[in-house]
């Protein structure tokens, strides 16, 4: 049987302490499409993701990863299968240069990764321009460029993207889905969190929305985009 | 020919080179390690030891305290991987005072009154130089390679670090490891040096002068250690006798100066680039007017 989904999550459930941030939350991403999980501060989007990454530990439930049960599993086994990840607030290693950053996304590469860093630097050049600069010397969307770019250096099977539009300027904000879009093209397979949920459901295939830890709608991006529920609670519409 | 006493101060040079070069891996990681001069006083005595009572060749006795130094770093080093960076700093100092004592306790090592007689050996200047070199370039390879780049991940910040999928608590243990084989090697040039050992050598006050070398050399790069050590180690030998007492008030004072004038240490992490950039201008420059 051909696997299809890359990501399955099932009966998910993740708490702090007393207070239950995630409520058994089924979900599943499948070999090359972008799946956007969309909903308000505190809905658990961070939390999933990070129980995903194994930082946050699950208190019930499985996460399976290409049909190996990854729950239990260290952050770092779970980055060496194939997952990396965009932190929130991009996760720069500011006094390093942008190459060393770049080469330390590759940590996990098994061959060379020159073909991986060319194609990077051909997809955004400034980087290339900027390479022996500090990562902390960039501007905001250069930051995240650079953070997504070091997310795929180690060619990953998929990619987390925590709030990716984050105090970006709207321009960024478009550049960095179409190149989502087109890294999905050639077979990535894509899951963000995102708290601008119009931009998220115009570029991603499917969607789930999450309240107080729990999904609460999941569907096809256009259908979610029209929902009147989604429309009144995330996009501001009437 | 150099004085003996010139012979005798470039060797100690040597040797703290190479400490100090073991201090500086774990501090790429974030960690102030002081089991470096805890793992010096092992090579020392193992080297002493196995010159004076065994009569192993110099090499053998250099590669017999780089194994001794490995294992009793590697041992320590895999409770300190469960902790943080100030309880390691903490903790690692405390077995500077276990090694001094366990020394103190053991006849056969001499006791307080320490190893006297340790075998001269000939031409120890060029073998301790071989060995800076080649250190050196070991260390050269290994903060430019992929392992000195994730110790710099894991110094700048660790949860980013997992994330990148570096395994913190291994990457730990290996920098604490690699430190503790330049300890011992350190250890083992400055007994053949001194040619007596003693535990009170190993003590607060050398690790005070560790920790002035590595901050006031620049503990970002590995060359800072070539301005800082020959300065610092050379310092109470040509300051008056009268004022020799006042050394670590000395050291104390150029700590302080250099941490509030040039935070990053007089080598600082941006100066190589600068100097090759200078040198690269300069050749085109004169390849220009030619």
């Amino acid at each position: 049987m051909e696997q299809t989904n890359v990501l399955k999550v099932e009966n998910l459930s993740v708490y702090y302490g007393p207070i239950c941030a995630v409520r058994k939350i089924d979900l599943e991403v499948n070999q090359g499409e972008i799946v956007a999980l969309i909903g308000s501060n505190g809905a658990g989007k961070s939390t999933l993701i990070n129980a995903i990454l194994g930082i946050q530990r699950a208190r019930g439930g499985t996460i399976t990863f290409l049909g190996q049960n990854i729950t239990r599993l260290k952050t770092e086994r779970i980055v060496a299968s194939g997952i990396s990840v965009v932190p929130e607030g991009r996760g720069m290693l500011a006094d390093m240069t942008v190459l060393e950053n770049l080469q330390l996304g590759a940590y996990h590469h098994k061959g060379d990764y020159g073909p991986m860093l060319e194609k990077v630097f051909s997809y955004f050049p400034i980087l290339s321009d900027r390479k022996t600069q500090k990562a902390g010397t960039l501007s905001g969307g250069e930051q995240q460029m650079l953070a997504i770019s070091r997310a795929l250096m180690g060619e990953p099977r998929l990619v987390l993207l925590d709030e990716p539009s984050l105090a970006l300027s709207p321009a960024y904000v478009d550049k960095i889905f179409q190149f989502l879009v087109e890294m999905k093209k050639q077979g990535l397979t894509i899951l963000l969190s995102e708290q601008n949920a119009r931009k998220a459901l115009q570029y991603a295939d499917r969607g789930y929305v999450l309240d107080l830890g729990v999904t609460v709608m999941n569907g096809p991006a256009q259908e979610l985009a029209v929902n009147p529920e989604v429309k009144r609670a995330y996009l501001g519409g009437e | 020919m150099l004085s003996s006493s010139m012979t005798l101060y470039l060797i100690f040079c040597c040797a703290f080179i190479i400490l100090v070069w073991g201090a500086l891996v774990p501090f790429r990681a974030g960690l102030l390690y002081n089991g470096t001069v805890y793992c010096m006083a092992v090579g020392g005595y193992f080297a002493a030891f196995a010159a004076k009572d065994l009569g192993w060749p110099f090499w053998l006795c250099i590669l017999g305290a780089a194994v001794v130094g490995a294992i009793l770093g590697f041992l320590p080093a895999l409770g300190f991987s469960r902790t943080s960076g100030i309880v390691t700093a903490v903790a690692s100092m405390a077995l500077i005072f276990i090694i001094q004592s366990v020394i103190r306790n053991l006849d056969f090592l001499g006791g307080t009154r320490g190893i006297r007689g340790i075998p001269k050996i000939e031409h120890l200047l060029l073998y301790s130089v071989i060995l800076v070199v080649v250190l050196g370039a070991f260390l050269y390879r290994l903060n430019h390679s992929k392992l000195g780049r994730a110790l710099e991940a894991i110094g700048t910040d660790p949860d980013m670090a997992t994330t990148l999928g570096i395994n913190v608590k291994v990457m730990t243990v290996f920098s604490l490891t690699i430190s503790s084989i330049f300890g011992a090697v350190s250890g083992a040039v400055y007994a053949f040096n001194m040619r007596t050992i003693y535990p009170e050598t190993f003590g607060f006050s050398l690790l005070l002068s560790v920790m002035t070398m590595l901050f006031v050399g620049g503990r970002y790069t590995q060359w800072g250690v070539f301005i800082s050590v020959p300065l610092l180690w050379g310092l109470p030998q040509w300051v008056p006798a009268s004022i020799n007492s006042f050394t670590q008030i000395i050291y104390g004072v150029i700590l302080v100066v250099i941490l509030m004038a040039r935070p990053e240490g007089i080598i600082t992490r941006e100066l190589p680039g600068r100097i090759q950039h200078l040198f690269a201008r300069s050749k085109e420059k004169g390849a220009g007017t030619v």
